[in-house]
């Protein structure tokens, strides 16, 4: 009698022991499968975000080119209106040349937007032109270092990486007094470096701007990493990699 | 005696930590309550027979399969899906005793064969109802009710088994040591009905729909 409730009890403890195991495999496995949930909910939140977006800046795009740019056209020929260039006010020079330059962002501003404009241009030749444009200004010399393959990204990606590098550029600009800004575009994985020879400065003291909150907010939408790396006399660095 | 005295106690005990949980929190709360009722009315039953007319085992004889149903419907709330086999159980179970009581003087002897039938049944039901919580349960089983209840159910029946096998063979060996080893039969009750209350009062606690299956 006492082996057998021995045996029973010896019974018993393995029981329990093995129940423990299979239930904390199951938890683990409903624990990754809740993960994998949230995973696919925060993709799926990302991708109807990433399509509002687009939406909304097909919608601003048009706007700016159809009524925007025909509005400021109006303007310039009522300024122009009254006879040959030589019997207008000189005075109304310098407001009609500001024109004629917004009436061109206007237009540009609107072709960039447009996505179907990223349906003809790819990412790297939107660059090209922007590197010749702030070159021509002959403070900041941009040069860009394409990879052998072409990068070939979406256009709601394109656009918004566009942007990205826009938002660097500007802040080369105001900020770091760099006079050299090199573009590496990689393509496997998709990724671009952003780096300058300015006077970089040290993360750990830099209060971060909203413009930076607003890169990697951005980059976040489109499954991008936005690493900054600087310091001080050094320059700064900017990497933009799609998430593997 | 004394030992039936704490066995009524911790029945007693448990019959209100499972009253105190609302039926619609808890599936399983009425076949309990049913069960524990019929167990505690059972005992008192039996302790009286015992006094007044020495004789209670046609007491345990009509409980035991009472019992035994109540707790397959018990076994049927927490998987709905299993209904046909713990109707075929059901059957099993009864006609065994019903068998058995044709074939012993169910007012003079406690029916071994068909308890142990009866046992052996419901071992396999909760070894599978444990097995099938634990695959599907997503809080630690520590933390489940139903752990307690069928744990201690477990006990109870699958403790009884080898006792109830081994009865007859002991009782023509060496009946006054049979008659001792009896006491393990409150025992396992005790531990029965002490795990019935720790789960009602996690049920209490939780007070939270359950999460598994």
């Amino acid at each position: 009698m006492v082996v057998v409730g021995t045996a029973f009890v010896l019974g018993l403890i393995i029981l329990v022991g093995l129940l423990m195991v299979v239930n904390t495999s199951r938890r683990q496995r409903h624990r990754a499968e809740i993960a994998e949930v949230r995973l696919e909910h925060a993709h799926e939140k990302m991708a109807a975000e990433r399509e509002a977006v687009q939406q909304t800046l097909h919608e601003v795009g048009n706007e700016l080119h159809d009524n925007v740019s025909q509005l400021l056209m109006v303007i310039h020929i009522g300024l122009n209106w009254g006879g040959d260039v030589h019997t207008q006010d000189p005075r109304l020079d310098p407001a009609r040349e500001a024109l004629a330059e917004c009436i061109n962002e206007v237009r540009s501003l609107g072709h960039t937007l447009n996505m179907d404009m990223w349906k003809a241009n790819t990412l790297q030749e939107a660059l090209l032109r922007l590197a010749d444009r702030l070159s021509r200004t002959g403070k900041l010399g941009v040069m860009v270092v394409p990879d052998e393959v072409p990068l070939q990204l979406p256009g709601d990606v394109s656009i918004i990486l566009f942007r990205v590098c826009q938002e660097v550029l500007t802040n080369v600009i105001k900020h770091s007094t760099a006079d050299a800004v090199t573009i590496t575009l990689k393509m496997a994985p998709p990724g671009i470096l952003i780096a300058d020879n300015g006077r970089g400065f040290d993360p750990a003291t830099t209060v971060t701007h909203a413009g930076i909150r607003n890169i990697e907010r951005r980059c976040n939408l489109i499954g991008f990493d936005a690493v900054c790396t600087a310091s001080p006399g050094q320059g700064c660095t900017w990497r933009f990699q799609q998430r593997t | 005696m004394s030992f039936s005295y704490i066995m009524l106690v911790v029945m007693v005990a448990a019959w209100p930590a499972c009253w105190r949980v609302p039926a619609s929190a808890w599936p399983l709360r009425n076949p309990l309550l049913a069960s524990i009722s019929v167990g505690i009315a059972t005992e008192v039953t039996a302790l009286i027979g015992m006094y007044h007319f020495r004789a209670n085992s046609i007491v345990y004889n009509c409980a035991a399969p009472l019992e035994f149903l109540l707790l397959l419907w018990l076994i049927r709330r927490f998987r709905p899906r299993w209904g046909r086999g713990l109707g075929v159980a059901a059957v099993v179970g009864c006609l065994a005793m019903l068998v058995d009581g044709n074939l012993q003087d169910p007012m003079a002897f406690v029916l071994v064969e068909g308890v142990l039938v009866i046992s052996t049944l419901m071992t396999i039901v909760l070894l599978a109802a444990l097995w099938s919580l634990a695959r599907r349960s997503d809080t630690p089983l520590m933390r489940t009710p139903e752990f307690w209840l069928f744990m201690g159910l477990l006990l109870y029946f699958g403790g009884m088994v080898p006792y109830i096998g081994m009865i007859r063979f002991l009782f023509q060996q060496n009946a006054a040591v049979a008659e001792k080893l009896f006491m393990v039969m409150p025992v396992l009750c005790i531990v029965r009905y002490a795990l019935v209350t720790i789960a009602c009062v996690i049920q209490s606690w939780g007070m939270h729909p359950p999460r598994h299956g």
